[in-house]
């Protein structure tokens, strides 16, 4: 039963991890041609400074994202998972729908409500309430935008999973005992779904850190993160090996965070059990 | 007066918006309940599912308001007041333990909210700890424990606050039988060892008469009697307490007025069975027939003797109620026997509980024959048909609170 998904991973994961990789340790020829020997050069000018501020950038934009689904989604997910089976299906449809359109559409939607001549603008100019229009798209405001927008929905499925098979006379229990309401929100209730916390942080901090397609389209001309470097190396620059060891780079900082999450994760679980 | 009531329910009642989305009708959960219960004593809450005991129980606690009607704690008036303001805490169904958290820190759980020193937290866990004999496990995870354990630790975990009052929300139902029986007496030896109010619901009738100082017995929103396990079940206010508590015959008809030569008074039923008398006094009947007319007999198994002849000609058997049936059924007990007398075409049988005695030999019995049923005016009861008028009845007759049958 494991062999086609084994076969899976080993065809369209493992192999061209390991392409790029050593890619990555190749040196670039005219014209985006490469040649066969070995060159570490890739990795040091990876670290430059001008590259560094964009990972780190990227970091930021990834860290944000994650903390602004978090605050979002949470309350709905609790909502979700309180709430009867009717209103339940009623809000994890609202939460899925937005997938049925394609991805590019959704931010190009999102562009027209928010752009500078856009539905939002356009209300807030008729109301009076501002007279010339907001700025928010074409800049960093625009980008986290999109990116809480896009990928709220990784966040809420995990976080209703979690609180869904939470006890809930849990939290009766820490009134009764004396807990406020925010004590037992921090005491009980977020302690048992750290489990959906994490593995929601994990679905939107990975993609979100890669992420090139809504800087592009929310975050103008001058928006540079990790994953804009990226596809112009490739496709622009012609140089397929610095752009291999920045995606090496990129896929072991998420590793790296992963491999964190995951341990302390057992370290918790051990002391349950 | 008021100084010595733990809890004072006045008139209490509490309604839901009913669960069907079209109708906008309201579900009564609880309907203007009165009850007063004293420091210091074990009161059960005793009723089967869905007669609102729960809710009752969540309006101690803080977890519910009611919708009218005023509850007070120790004389203050406690309606909306929030949970964590009263001094109150549960022992839940299913313990409601916390699980991220190992044995000790469960119990220091309400200490740590209130802001207790360390040292102090310390002391008083782990004597609470030492009091269910569960010292050594102050470690340990919640996951880790017996069904018995986690029952213990939820217990001192609300008790280490010094609680006026511990509700108990049928805190045995998850264990065995055994271990019932052990946690049942551990737990009163701890309630007067410390002399704490417990509020006990359950829908367990035997669990609630050995426990319990004084018992309330709850149908569809209504407590139906309040009193002592002894007055709860000699003498029952209405058809539902005498069918809930214990076994009992029960027969429903008209009631009449009686005197015999010797001056005594009786109430007589015309039932189906012929004519059956109670003693006309405050136990066995507290109405006079002319005001409630429509009434029903009632006579719990053991009372009733089973005889081979007739009685009457005996010295004094002019009053004896008596009727002749069928042997139908007969299930050997052990220290008792149990038979059914089908009488005349009677649908429900006379059920009688025979000790097994030398002079008795209940198991010789033989089915098919007929045999007399026999049993005395003064261990009859006669109560009104309808639930409310008994209610109604009721309310003098539990009001002589000195009583403590189980001290």
């Amino acid at each position: 039963m494991l062999v086609p998904s084994a076969l899976w991973f080993a065809i369209f994961l493992i192999i061209p991890i390991l392409i790029v990789m050593s890619l990555s340790l190749l040196h670039k020829g005219s014209y985006g041609r490469i040649e066969f020997t070995l060159d570490f050069s890739n990795y040091a000018r990876a670290l430059e400074p001008v590259y560094l501020k964009i990972i780190l950038r990227s970091l930021w934009l990834a860290t944000y994202t994650t903390g602004l689904c978090l605050l979002l989604a949470y309350p709905l997910a609790y909502l979700m998972a309180r709430s009867r089976p009717r209103t339940r299906k009623i809000l994890l449809a609202l939460v899925v729908v937005p997938f049925w359109t394609n991805f590019v559409i959704r931010i190009h939607a999102l562009k027209l409500i928010i752009g500078e001549t856009g539905l939002l603008n356009q209300i807030l100019t008729e109301l009076s309430i501002i007279t010339r229009p907001l700025q928010m798209t074409d800049n960093a405001f625009g980008v986290g935008m999109g990116m809480v927008y896009n990928y709220l929905p990784f966040m809420v499925l995990p976080l209703f999973v979690a609180l869904e098979k939470l006890d809930f006379t849990l939290l009766d229990a820490a009134y009764d005992l004396g807990a406020s309401r925010l004590q037992s929100f921090f005491r009980v209730l977020f302690p048992l779904s750290m489990p959906g916390i994490v593995t929601g942080s994990l679905f939107v901090f990975i993609p979100a850190f890669g992420e090139f397609v809504i800087p592009d389209m929310l975050g103008g001309s001058q928006s540079m993160y990790v994953g804009n470097i990226i596809t112009e190396t490739f496709l622009k620059s012609r140089d397929w090996p610095f752009g291999s060891a920045l995606s090496t780079f990129l896929v072991l900082l998420a590793m790296v965070a992963f491999m964190i999450v995951l341990s302390r994760e057992n370290k918790t679980q051990g002391a349950k059990f | 007066m008021t100084e010595t009531l733990a809890l004072d329910f006045e008139n209490v009642s509490k309604s839901f918006a009913a669960n069907s989305d079209k109708s906008s009708a309201i579900n009564v959960v609880v309907d203007s309940l009165s009850m007063q219960v004293r420091k210091g004593e074990f009161f059960s809450v005793l009723g089967p599912s869905g007669c609102g005991k729960t809710t009752t129980l969540r309006m101690i606690s803080g977890l519910e308001t009611p919708t009218s009607g005023t509850i007070r704690m120790s004389g203050r008036v406690v309606n909306g007041v929030h949970p964590h303001k009263r001094n109150v805490h549960t022992v839940f169904q299913k313990y409601a333990l916390f699980p991220h958290l190992n044995v000790f820190e469960n119990v220091a759980f309400g200490l740590r909210m209130k802001k207790v020193s360390s040292e102090q937290i310390k002391r008083r866990v782990n004597r609470m700890l030492e009091m269910v004999r569960l010292e050594t496990y102050a470690d340990r995870m919640i996951q880790q424990l017996s069904g018995g354990e986690q029952q213990r630790v939820a217990l001192v975990r609300a008790l280490v606050n010094e609680p006026e009052i511990l509700l108990l929300d049928e805190p045995l139902g998850a264990l065995d039988l055994k271990l019932r029986e052990q946690m049942q007496v551990e737990l009163v030896a701890i309630q007067k060892q410390l002399g704490t109010t417990f509020i006990f619901v359950t829908h367990d009738q035997g669990e609630a008469l050995t426990l319990s100082d004084r018992i309330a017995i709850m149908n569809r929103g209504r407590i139906e009697q309040i009193g002592t396990p002894t007055e709860v079940y000699e003498h029952p206010a209405s058809i539902f307490v005498a069918k809930f508590v214990g076994t009992s015959n029960v027969f429903e008809g008209t009631s009449e007025f009686e005197s015999n030569s010797q001056g005594a008074s009786f109430v007589a039923i015309q039932t189906s069975l012929g004519r059956l008398r109670a003693k006309f006094h405050n136990g066995n009947t507290r109405f006079h027939p002319r005001d409630v007319p429509s009434a029903a007999f009632i006579v719990r198994p053991e009372k009733i003797r089973v005889r081979v002849t007739s009685p009457s000609g005996e010295s004094g058997s002019a009053d004896l109620n008596s009727v002749r049936g069928t042997l139908v059924e007969r299930t050997y007990f052990g220290p008792t026997t149990q038979i059914k007398l089908k009488i005349n075409d009677q649908a429900a049988p006379l059920i009688a509980l025979i000790a097994n005695q030398a002079s008795v030999k209940a198991p010789t019995l033989k089915l098919g024959e007929k045999y007399y049923a026999v049993w005395d005016p003064g261990d009859s009861i006669i109560v009104p048909s309808d639930a409310r008028v008994a209610a109604a009845l009721d309310a003098p007759i539990s009001q002589p609170l000195g009583s403590t049958a189980t001290a």
